[in-house]
């Protein structure tokens, strides 16, 4: 009877759930991790701490047979509300009677941010565990993430012990100080939270569709020499506010790091465009012309990686 | 700071904090506790002895207190800044990190550029004796390259600053 019943238990756990053992391979547990925020059940509270402000917001998961189901409820700051059905993600702002809804390009929610496929991230950096601590009540598993040239900074990451769910991540500078950290204060994993949960919350109010501010596109750009493991993972054009021509957005990323390269057609008679390298926190900016096209880099990363993103930016016959 | 002198009637309990700090509050209470927390230094100071308990309780050696270090930075950084344009701000959305980088300027160097110490650190070239060639990226711009860019980097999950909010973060500031 007991045997019987350890089977039942076992067999109520989802396929994937692994403990993870601080003696394992690194690189497995990393792979284990990167799939347990994806393919399990969670309802917790987290804390985004950067720049001095702290964001504190909601996330539910839900994985059934429909698929995902992800909501975020900012608790801190204007209210507003993303909600995510598979690749779909949707953001809910309430305004008065009305909500504004605007289907967003991808976008990523903690805990969910390592790639599925964890190969971009154990090729350049090296997976180093730390121990066991408790964060948020689960025993947890800490790996540091070393970078394993000049292109990124350094991450540490800690995940439940028994779940593999990454329950604090920590952005680092490569001083090895903390710039950004998110973190669970509480959470409960493996119970799906109810379909109900998952709604945006404001269906009585009227919503308005936004139109997306951003169109597919490809154009002729190229970066003919990439740094070490990043690829180009997207790319758009935009409208803004202030311009009077669409700028090209193309997104690069070696997985963790993100860095966005913004092209756009500089007006003739306009004042002399800025050039240069600037820092701010973990930002880096690097801006330059070329031809008559003003070119900004930006994004987590060392100046040198968006210095050679830059450098290497051409036009090529064939998009 | 503006806020400091609407003081109300309500003041969070140590037991308020303590359930925010352990995610028991509702959405309603927590909106509350938030409201007071950006008022009130001394709920700060609160909050952050809460999780400092806490981390200890559960041995934890990863605690460290980011916001007073960060902001300790922040004071110590030069203002380089001319007062960020508001007029157009108003009709559109911008995220609340993008405030943040208003403070962020393009300072160019064709001696230094190659060199380490610009590449990490404006003040340097800014001070650099050389001959210097400052521009400046409208912060407004600025702005909106960064939550253009946010679309697709994890982290701040704000995705509108709507003109109130925006008042609201520069009185506090």
């Amino acid at each position: 009877m007991k045997w019987w019943f350890a089977y039942f238990a076992l067999s109520c756990l989802p396929a994937h759930a692994a403990s993870l053992d601080v003696n394992a391979n690194p690189n497995t547990n990393l792979a284990i991790i990167a799939k347990a925020s994806a393919q399990l059940n969670y309802d917790g509270t987290f804390m985004y701490q950067h720049d001095g402000h702290i964001e504190i917001s909601h996330i539910a998961h839900r994985v059934d047979s429909a698929g995902e189901l992800a909501k975020l409820d900012a608790l801190s700051g204007p209210p507003h509300a993303f909600v995510r059905v598979n690749d779909a993600v949707y953001c809910y702002i309430p305004d008065g009677n009305q909500v504004r809804v605007e289907r967003r390009p991808q976008h990523q929610f903690f805990p969910q941010l390592l790639p599925v496929n964890v190969n971009s991230i154990t090729e350049h950096y090296t997976v180093k565990p730390v121990g066991y601590d408790t964060i948020a009540e689960h025993k947890s598993i800490g790996y540091n993430l070393i970078p394993n040239d000049a292109y990124r900074y350094p991450y540490q990451l800690w995940a439940d012990a028994e779940s593999g769910l990454l329950l604090k991540f920590i952005r680092l500078d490569n001083k090895q100080n903390i710039v950004g950290q998110f973190s669970f204060s509480q959470v409960d994993i493996g119970q799906a939270p109810e379909r109900a949960q998952l709604q945006s919350g404001y269906s009585n109010k009227k919503q308005i569709m936004m139109p997306s501010k951003e169109t597919t596109a490809k154009s002729t750009w190229r970066v003919t020499k990439l740094p070490p493991g990043y690829t180009l993972i997207g790319e758009n054009q935009r409208d803004f506010p202030h311009k009077k021509t669409s700028v090209i957005h193309q997104v690069y990323s070696d997985g963790l790091a993100i860095i966005s390269i913004f092209i756009e057609t500089i007006p003739p008679a306009s004042p002399a465009a800025p050039q240069g390298l600037s820092t701010q926190g973990i930002i880096s900016l690097y801006a330059h012309r070329i031809a008559q096209y003003q070119i900004t880099a930006l994004g987590e990363v060392p100046s040198a990686t968006l210095l050679m993103l830059a450098d290497h930016l051409k036009q090529v016959n064939t998009p | 700071m503006q806020n400091t002198a609407q003081k109300t009637d309500y003041q969070p309990l140590s037991d308020t904090i303590s359930a925010a700090v352990d995610g028991e509050l509702n959405i309603a209470e927590f909106q509350q506790f938030i409201a007071d927390y950006k008022r009130d230094n001394a709920v700060q100071a609160d909050w952050q002895t809460y999780h400092t308990i806490g981390d200890s309780l559960r041995k934890s050696n990863h605690y460290c207190n980011l916001t007073a270090r960060i902001s300790a930075q922040l004071a110590h950084e030069p203002t380089l800044l001319a007062p960020p344009k508001k007029s157009r701000i108003a009709h559109y959305a911008l995220p609340v990190a993008a405030s943040v980088a208003a403070i962020m300027f393009v300072s160019w160097s064709a001696l230094n550029l190659n060199t380490p110490s610009t590449m990490t650190n404006t003040v340097a070239s800014i001070s650099a004796p050389a001959p210097v060639q400052t521009a400046q990226i409208d912060p407004a711009q600025l702005n909106e390259f960064i939550a253009a860019h946010r679309d697709y980097a994890a982290g701040v999950n704000s995705p509108y600053m709507n003109a109130s909010y925006a008042t609201s973060t520069e009185h506090q500031q």
